[in-house]
């Protein structure tokens, strides 16, 4: 019995320092990882071919370019260029850049990087999606796309921290074009190294760098300890491809990834009421429409009669009802995360009485005399839904129209030839500002001006609104661009897109980019 | 027939299937699916000259036959084209993938063969019985019962009630990951395999030479392991051969329910996005897969079983 008692006296001291270090360890240490899941995989990792939505948030944060997007408010802020100076015509712009800045492989970043990877994108050869779509205005962009040119006129290395891009035009917008991962700099050693893929090895300078990539299974990504900003808050950030959402909600609820990115109709139904998960609705840059070809009849010169249809859209049961809260009712063109956006641009509201008084003002009462009509939508996404709304509340004044479905690719052709008479379509953002939509749909030689749509004070507004230095100045530029073009309706705005995303408790500082990224280096893990 | 003759005849049969594959989607994908893959490339900013220039990279400004010919040409070079959407080889596309689905192609042939053949030994002379009862019903269920719908209740039961097995990715290769996906994609096999067992046991049963083992003293499951399973087992290796190409090809939708990275789910991306050397390039590997392993057991048939390349019929 006393040898006993000896053993147990001696064992229990290592039990108990044990014990005090074991508890020592819990309750202070947070979680440094974090995961979600995407229901497609990224096409690329490269920032040039980056052109769908989870590409473009993970090179976000394995790129920096010359300028970042605030998460919260989506506006432009320093990247690699600490300040940059203007010219007074808008076409000249000189970046700073900051000294020290390193890729991932150690080498600092310079002025030249990006004069390398901007034409590197533009090349033939590189089959970018993007590139022209952000780097047109920059001069000599399209002989580089026709293969004409391997020299990017209009950018050009001062000296090692110094970039002077010149535009074709005015712009002075231009800036927050840079925020797109086809504008980052890429180190021409690592994309040229003979045998390695860049797209599946990216070499970036952003606050995270990739470990490693398995071809759609995951993407995971570590801080970047060198990264010459604010540190991400998180050791790691693993992207998982789920193409199952409902098997990525099953995951989620079993704790195997923290959060849940673009959650469908039918699965937040069954989310709202589960306390083990929380849902987050994010606003995001784009606008379903119904677009008028006003080189058609009825609709050319029939502002009284497209004005008369605006006030017969019913867009808060098309966002609440019809589309489950995955669309926020418009009240405008450009959407609420977007700078430019006024409340009260929108000079339309549900209300069939006035629609059939200005119906029948336009000389279409009741909706006779109307050639037969037919609306036009892809059948993809929320469009099918969409159309069928519209085609009922325009029943309510008389006006009937006929439905046709058209598979994307046909209907984006015969839509852009003028070959349609009135279309349901989405435009997202390209960039976060209002030119995106409002001098690319509306301006009258623009290509994607599909409503063929001609207002000379609408032209003089947007080429002003490009060639205003001073902020608030453009910005009521664009503001009353955008007053003029819902005055003469081209389109009626039905809904602004929002994004449904879930997520685990555990994350304690979730934020959801107006741009529809996932902030991964702002994103924080409650403590276990 | 020469056994040389023999197998000539079925290689040519095999260069034949898969040149007709080729024919049937080119023509279908390219005259069916609209659109400008070059403007789909490069966006809607893109110039005219380059769209030009991209177009004629690819070959799309020449004729629907000189298309078909060069593609060709590229095929007996083993060059399956360039992904539009992934801009990479279709071949590296291809072998990324394949890999994944021939893992869980052979983990899915391997519980096909050993819950088929169990069935086929406790069923086997057991007709009209309560087992046989049994197995029927569970039997009919398994063959109704859609892959997802299965493979969704699989997940739900295992993965988020009882949270034991991983529903989703490959982990690794580790083969916990396999369980699941395997047992979906196995389970409406698995009964066929089972019934073609049962039956090729009961037909062995009937054999003189069964019933000379069972009057020498054998007991019934002696006889059957130790002379009838040999005999029985011709037309099930035979379908479990073939099913293993098939396998190859029909794991799309538990791939995608599992997250499974591998060519079915490949092939469903391509078709969304409208990728059309990538979804030629990986319908030709599936089918030379399935028509080469087809071939090989014709060819093997054949040189076990002399009938079988005289065309006599065999009874089994």
């Amino acid at each position: 019995m006393h040898r006993l008692h000896s053993i147990l006296k001696i064992l229990i001291v290592p039990f108990l320092l044990l014990a005090i270090f074991a508890a020592a360890g819990c309750g202070s240490e947070a979680k440094s990882s974090f995961s979600y899941a995407e229901v497609s995989e990224p096409t690329s990792l490269d920032p040039a071919l980056a052109d769908e939505a989870v590409g473009i948030n993970i090179d976000r944060y394995l790129f920096d370019g010359l300028v970042r997007y605030d998460s919260k408010t989506g506006d432009v802020k320093p990247g690699m260029a600490e300040k940059w100076d203007v010219s007074d015509d808008a076409t000249v712009f000189t970046f700073h850049l900051r000294k020290g800045a390193r890729f991932s492989n150690g080498r600092e970043v310079k002025a030249q990087d990006f004069v390398y990877s901007w034409t590197r994108a533009l090349l033939p050869e590189t089959k970018s999606g993007m590139a022209m779509t952000i780097l047109e205005p920059v001069k000599g962009a399209a002989p580089v796309a026709d293969g004409a040119v391997r020299t990017l006129e209009g950018a050009e290395a001062i000296d090692d921290y110094t970039l002077k891009v010149t535009l074709e035009f005015p712009l002075a917008e231009f800036v927050t074009f840079l925020g797109h991962p086809v504008c980052s700099p890429v180190p021409q050693e690592e994309v040229e190294k003979p045998g390695s893929s860049f797209a599946q090895q990216p070499v970036g300078n952003g606050p995270f760098k990739l470990r490693e990539y398995k071809p759609n299974e995951q993407v995971v990504l570590d801080r970047n300890p060198d990264y010459y900003g604010d540190q991400a808050k998180m050791n790691e950030v693993t992207v998982k491809i789920i193409p199952s959402a409902a098997t990525a909600v099953a995951e989620l609820k079993a704790g195997n990834v923290d959060a849940v990115k673009s959650v469908p109709p039918g699965e937040t139904a069954s989310l709202k009421n589960d306390s083990s998960v929380k849902l987050y609705s994010g606003v995001v840059n784009s606008l379903d429409f119904v677009g008028f070809n006003l080189t058609m009849d009825p609709w050319m010169n029939g502002i009284p009669l497209r004005q008369a249809l605006n006030w017969a859209v019913d867009r808060p049961t098309i966002a609440d009802k019809v589309l489950q809260g995955q669309a926020i009712a418009a009240d405008g063109i450009i959407p609420k995360s977007m700078p430019g956006h006024q409340f009260e641009a929108m000079p339309y509201s549900y209300d069939p009485v006035n629609a059939k008084a200005l119906l029948d003002d336009a000389g279409f009462a009741g909706g006779k005399g109307l050639p037969p009509l037919k609306l036009s939508y892809r059948n993809e996404g929320a469009a099918p839904d969409i159309a069928q709304a519209i085609q009922a509340n325009l029943k309510d004044i008389g006006v009937n129209v006929e439905l046709e479905g058209i598979e994307s690719t046909t209907f984006l052709d015969k839509m852009i030839a003028g070959e349609l008479s009135l279309f349901v379509v989405q435009w997202q953002a390209d960039y976060n500002s209002p030119d995106t939509f409002l001098y690319t749909l509306f301006k009258s030689d623009q290509p994607q001006n599909v409503f063929h749509y001609a207002e000379p004070r609408t032209d003089a507004l947007l080429d002003q609104a490009r060639s205003t230095l001073n902020k608030i100045d453009r910005m009521k530029a664009y503001m009353d661009a955008e007053r003029q073009i819902l005055t003469d309706a081209p389109l009626i705005p039905v809904v602004f897109g929002q994004d449904q995303l879930a997520y685990s408790p555990q994350v304690s500082n979730f934020v959801f980019t107006p741009l529809g990224d996932i902030a991964l280096d702002e994103i924080t893990m409650a403590e276990n | 027939m020469p056994i040389s003759r023999f197998i000539f005849n079925r290689l040519l049969q095999l260069l034949a299937v898969i040149l007709g594959t080729v024919t049937v989607l080119f023509i279908v994908l390219y005259l069916l699916v609209p659109g400008d893959a070059a403007q789909a490339m490069l966006g809607a900013k893109a110039t005219p000259q380059a769209l030009e220039n991209l177009r004629h990279e690819l070959g799309l400004d020449r004729s629907l036959p000189v298309q078909y010919g060069l593609y060709l040409w590229r095929l007996l070079h083993f060059d399956l084209g360039t992904s539009y959407e992934l801009n990479r080889s279709v071949s590296s596309v291809i072998l990324d993938y394949l890999p994944a689905t021939a893992y869980l192609a052979g983990a899915a042939l391997l519980l096909e063969t050993l819950a088929g053949m169990a069935w086929g030994f406790l069923t086997a002379g057991r007709r009209s019985t309560r087992l046989d009862f049994l197995t029927t019903i569970s039997g009919s269920l398994l063959l109704s019962t859609p892959v997802f719908f299965l493979g969704m209740v699989l997940q739900y039961i295992f993965g988020s009630r009882l949270g034991i097995l991983p529903i989703s990715g490959l982990g690794g290769y580790n083969p916990v990951y396999l369980i699941l996906p395997a047992t979906t994609l196995a389970a409406a096999q698995a009964v066929i395999v089972g019934t073609m067992a049962r039956s090729s046991l009961e037909l062995q049963m009937a054999r003189p030479y069964f019933l000379a083992a069972r009057a020498r003293g054998l007991t019934h499951r002696q006889a059957l392991v130790g002379h009838g399973t040999r005999n029985a087992l011709g037309p099930v290796v035979t379908l479990l051969a073939i099913d293993l190409g098939a396998l190859m090809g029909g794991a799309m939708i538990t791939e995608i329910v599992f997250s499974w990275p591998g060519i079915g789910r490949m092939t469903y991306y391509a078709a969304q996005v409208r990728d059309v050397p990538l979804i030629i390039g990986s319908v030709v590997v599936l089918v030379a897969i399935f028509v080469t392993i087809s071939t090989l057991v014709d060819i093997m048939y054949g040189w076990l079983d002399p009938r079988v390349r005289l065309g006599a019929i065999s009874d089994g």
